[in-house]
């Protein structure tokens, strides 16, 4: 009977342990959080867990965790993976021995490096988003440094609970890459509407603590005076247990296409990995998406219980900003051109080609789930690989169901 | 106790392999038309978190809910696994002359 451990408790980490009980794993699991909670949601900290000021939903309980004989070590942070005498060394200086491992510590939040940065927050876990929202209150500043989807939903959440909301972004427009330009206006067009000030084209110079509040001096600009910053600028993969165990790292604890790293013993999932993807040219990415994490987790789950399964899910994020919600079917940094679907009810789906035709992404936005159907049947083309025609694509009265079956 | 058949819409404002949200007084449903032109009523809420199914896709007869990909056979209403564990309430459907009708 091998003993399973994971590192990390949380979305990709909690699923892991679940699934391997359902089927079947009777070796011991732990499973290891260094967050004083049950394992919960991290994607409704910046929505609902600030504007509705409930708390997100926990992905096991307690009693459920107990009840499927999962070890739960909550509260324990991992200090150093002794791979050599396959054990384990908690911040408590207890040791604990492993068959195999699997880290899940998924990627932290980067930090603003200007003078004065220690004076930002910033918001990946429960109790930062508590401490947070504790701090928002109607007709407050709130100046958030950076425009991409976490910022925008603080952007959005905040702005919800009554706060004034400026958005300071480095570059010429918000949301970069991640999505084609148009799909950006839309949401850069909403936030307007909805009264929240972004300035793109800014470059900070450094942030200054007033005796209520901070002022943020930009480089060419006036500067700007709010009652609190937040640093909404990446994330970067945890690794560090990973490198000081001397685990291959590539921008990422890095894997191979069944979620293995250079120790056949360790499995890394989720946030914290870099992996190659067989649709893109075996390219090596690391992202920060939910369902990602989770299908990795399932991924390595059957891995761990001796199928061979490699990763190939397509990449699949969505962001919820005030009444919008949008969807991306990755990646539109690979697409050459880009093909615009104009649907009957006014919302458009843009697809991205790349040299040979094929699908490699989808992105749309619009109100609730208006988008849902479309980049899922997208998604499925996507994973296909056909070759596609543009003039069918872009045809509203053509059902994409049928491109996907001819 | 006599059956109430409430009408829903034309038969052909649903396409086929899909579906549409019918509200009636408080209550939500899901009404589908099979690959195989044959009309099927469900609620219409997951029953993972309440979400609108009629956002979902339809592929044959299967519904996957738009949250979280939890599946759904809406010919009978079981749940496919996990994220949905709960099945879903059917309910009969006809069609007449060209409408659909369902009984609550
Ligand atoms: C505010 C927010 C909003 C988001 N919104 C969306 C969204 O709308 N859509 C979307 O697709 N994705 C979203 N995401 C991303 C999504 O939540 C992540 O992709 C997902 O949580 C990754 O899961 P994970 O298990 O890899 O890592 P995490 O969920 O980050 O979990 C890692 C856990 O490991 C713990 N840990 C780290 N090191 C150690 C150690 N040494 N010892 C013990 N424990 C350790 C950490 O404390 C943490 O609890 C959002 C993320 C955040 C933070
Ligand atoms: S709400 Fe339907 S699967 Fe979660």
């Amino acid at each position: 009977m091998e003993s399973l451990t994971i590192i990390g408790a949380s979305e990709a980490d909690t699923r892991t342990a679940l699934h391997l009980q359902e089927r079947g794993w009777d070796g011991e699991i732990v499973l290891i959080g260094q967050e004083p909670h049950t394992p919960y949601e991290h994607p409704p900290l910046s929505k609902a867990v600030l504007t509705e000021g409930n708390s997100p939903p926990l992905l096991s309980s307690a009693e459920q965790l107990q009840e499927l004989q999962i070890r739960f070590l909550q509260g324990s942070q991992v200090a150093e993976i002794d791979r050599q005498s396959h054990r384990l060394r908690l911040q408590n200086n207890e040791f604990l021995p492993y068959d195999k491992l699997l880290l899940a510590t998924g990627a932290s939040a980067r930090r603003l490096t200007c003078t004065g940065s220690e004076h930002t927050l910033v918001l990946r876990n429960l109790d930062e988003t508590l401490a947070f929202r504790s701090l928002l209150a109607t007709g407050k500043h709130l100046i958030l440094i950076g425009a991409g989807f976490i910022g925008l939903e603080l952007a959005a959440s905040a702005r919800k609970v009554g706060c004034q909301v400026t958005v300071l972004e480095i570059a010429p427009r918000i949301l970069g890459r991640a999505v084609p330009a148009e799909v950006a206006e839309v949401v850069a067009s909403e936030h307007k509407q909805q009264g929240v000030e972004i300035r793109c084209d800014v470059k900070l110079d450094q942030i200054q603590a007033l005796k209520s509040g901070y002022t943020i001096e930009l480089k060419n600009v006036e500067s700007i005076s709010g009652d609190l910053v937040v640093a909404g600028i990446s994330a970067v993969p945890e690794v560090a247990l990973a490198e000081a165990a001397g685990l291959d790292i590539e921008n990422g604890v890095s894997v191979n296409a069944f979620q293995q790293t250079s120790d056949p013993d360790i499995y890394a999932v989720g946030d914290c990995c870099s992996f190659p993807h067989p649709l893109y040219e075996q390219q090596r990415m690391s992202l920060e998406m939910w369902r990602c994490a989770r299908d990795q987790a399932e991924c390595a789950v059957q891995n761990l219980l001796g199928e061979t399964k490699e990763f190939s899910a397509v990449p699949w994020f969505w962001s919820d900003q005030f009444e919008l919600s949008l969807q991306v079917a990755w990646l539109p940094s690979f697409a050459k051109r880009v093909i615009p679907r104009t649907r009957l009810d006014g919302v458009t789906i843009y697809f991205g080609l790349n040299d040979q035709e094929k699908l490699v992404s989808a992105a749309g936005v619009g109100a609730g789930n208006s988008v849902t159907k479309d980049i899922r049947l997208a998604e499925m083309l996507i994973a296909t690989q056909k070759t596609m025609n543009p003039a069918e694509l872009s045809d509203p009265n053509l059902n994409l169901k049928k491109l996907l079956k001819s | 106790m006599m059956t109430e058949w409430v009408l829903v819409c034309a038969a052909d404002d649903i396409e086929e392999e899909d579906v549409i949200r019918f509200d009636h007084g408080d209550r939500t449903f899901a009404v589908y038309r099979s690959p195989d032109d044959e009309y099927y009523a469900t609620d219409g809420l997951c029953t993972h978190e309440k979400i609108h199914l009629a956002d979902g896709l339809v592929m044959d007869n299967v519904i996957e809910c738009p949250k979280h990909n939890g599946r759904f056979d809406y010919t009978d209403g079981s749940a496919l696994g996990a994220p949905v564990c709960v099945n879903l309430q059917t309910y009969p459907v006809k069609v007449e002359d060209g409408l659909v009708f369902i009984s609550l």
